[in-house]
């Protein structure tokens, strides 16, 4: 009975082999009640979306397109950026081939400069700390220069060819990949537990 | 040498070891009570589809579970995806020709749930036959999270069966083979609609007693008596044992109808392809092996 297999293709004990790219049989392809009307799908689909994002935006009293906030039950309150947890702001993990190299990299040279190279040449890092500095400041150039000598003060930078470029390529980024991390962040906050139980 | 090491650790996978922390009655108490919250509607065909029958389920599940073991997808997920389908279709209700969209949503989101490796959705409009294009899949994907409410950590029957196991005092190696046999009504169970109604607890259970049925093991291990194990499993889910006992019949009810289907198919697809010998290949043949 062990061989029992509901449809095609089921496994013996336990499954062990990996998924490697295997292209999906002509047999199981199927349609199975008939052709779709894209466009009336697309029209439905764009509807239920708004209709989520309007519910979104009442249950908040938060614009969420704009990033403001709206008058009602909640009142928000901008946040220091260095109170909450650095996951709410840091960028996004890099792919895995990018990850590998720069763990390369940073392990290639001692003490704590050469994340601060890594950053520059690969773009993005697991290095909050340094993505946490760099969103502190406001987007504007004067800062971020600031932010870069106070940076070369560290030992072992002694090559400053490097510096101007990262301070570029960071700012695309922070820019790019993460538009609200320039401004502060806002949390929401119950202005009253009273106004709740009616 | 080392291309084949490498081989090795590419092909196979790589699985966590089961956490003997949270197989404990603590995290099964938590679980009994976290199954109420993700249940579907009983009677969503009635109540809020105009379009969708129950024969159409049937029909979008057993494709669904094709495309999961085609795809050696991990055994949770066509549970879980057909969880996510009832739940969405008990609020929602749907076009015809749009279930299988919801489907193959449900799989993709299933999918990411379980796996580390989760299926693309490109592969799975692949599978509706270019039916639906894969900008419209990850926009229904919002859409079904949002009506699911983003509870997606629903519980599987899966998730039950392993605290069973631990349980019993079995042999590893008999372990292993009702846990086989068990997962395997757990899929067809999820594929009928008659079991929407058993909570997935309930499903582990009568599964796990007709996989030791199936397998005669109550002949020889006392535990293992029927009356024992349903006495046993019973107290464990908190639940009637004659509840546990018309479970497990009716899944064994199921299992005899659908073999048989499965042996019609057999002979008239071996009837209708004698000189297309490749199709034979991919007939389910070795259903026949089962004895109960």
């Amino acid at each position: 009975m062990s061989n029992v297999r509901i449809s095609n293709g089921s496994p013996t004990l336990e499954r062990m082999e990996a998924r490697q790219s295997e292209y999906p049989k002509p047999s199981a392809c199927r349609n199975l009640f008939g052709p779709v009307n894209h466009e009336e799908l697309n029209r439905d689909l764009k509807k239920h979306c708004k209709d989520m994002e309007e519910a979104c935006q009442r249950k908040w009293n938060f614009d969420f397109q704009n990033h403001k906030p709206l008058a009602g039950k909640f009142e928000w309150q901008a946040v220091e950026k260095g109170s909450s947890p650095d996951f709410y702001f840091r960028l996004p993990r890099p792919p895995k081939v990018a990850c590998k190299s720069a763990i390369h990299e940073s392990l290639d040279v001692n003490g704590n400069c050469p994340t601060v190279i890594v950053v520059g040449s690969q773009g993005i890092s697991e290095d909050t700390h340094f993505v946490d500095q760099k969103t502190d400041v406001s987007e504007n150039q004067t800062d971020l220069a600031d932010q870069c000598s106070g940076q070369r003060k560290r030992p072992a930078t002694d090559d400053s060819s490097p510096q101007p470029k990262r301070a570029n390529t960071t700012e695309e980024e922070i820019s790019e990949e993460s538009p609200s991390a320039s401004s502060v962040e806002q949390t929401p906050k119950k202005s009253s537990p009273r106004r709740r139980q009616t | 040498m080392e291309h084949q090491l490498l081989c090795c650790e590419v092909e196979t996978i790589r699985r966590a070891y089961l956490d003997a922390n949270l197989l404990n009655d603590r995290v099964l108490q938590t679980m009994l009570k976290a199954e109420e919250t993700c249940s579907p509607s009983v009677s969503y065909f009635k109540c809020v589809q105009k379009e969708i029958l129950p024969y159409m389920r049937k029909i979008v599940a057993t494709w669904m579970l094709e495309v999961c073991e085609e795809q050696k997808c991990e055994e949770e997920v066509f549970p879980l995806a057909m969880n996510y389908l009832d739940r969405f279709l008990s609020f929602e209700p749907l076009k015809k020709n749009r279930l299988q969209l919801l489907g193959a949503t449900c799989m993709f989101v299933a999918s990411k749930m379980k796996e580390t490796i989760p299926l693309t959705a490109e592969k799975l409009c692949i599978y509706t036959d270019n039916s639906i294009r894969p900008d419209e899949l990850l926009q229904m994907e919002l859409f079904l999270v949002n009506k699911l409410k983003w509870n997606l950590a629903a519980m599987t029957p899966h998730d039950f069966i392993e605290h069973f196991l631990t349980k019993m005092p079995v042999a590893e190696d008999t372990k292993q083979i009702i846990r086989k046999h068990a997962q395997t009504f757990v899929a067809l169970c999820a594929t009928d609609v008659k079991f929407i109604s058993n909570p997935p607890s309930m499903i582990a259970a009568g599964s796990v007693v007709a996989a030791v049925q199936g397998l005669h093991l109550g002949n020889t291990n006392t535990f293992l008596s029927y009356q024992c194990l349903t006495h046993f499993l019973s107290q464990v889910i908190k639940c009637d044992p004659d509840c546990l006992r018309a479970c497990q019949e009716q899944i064994e009810s199921l299992l005899e109808s659908s073999l048989r289907q499965a042996q019609q198919h057999n002979i008239s697809s071996e009837t209708k392809t004698v000189e297309d010998e490749a199709d034979l290949s991919c007939t389910p043949t070795d259903v026949r092996d089962v004895n109960i």
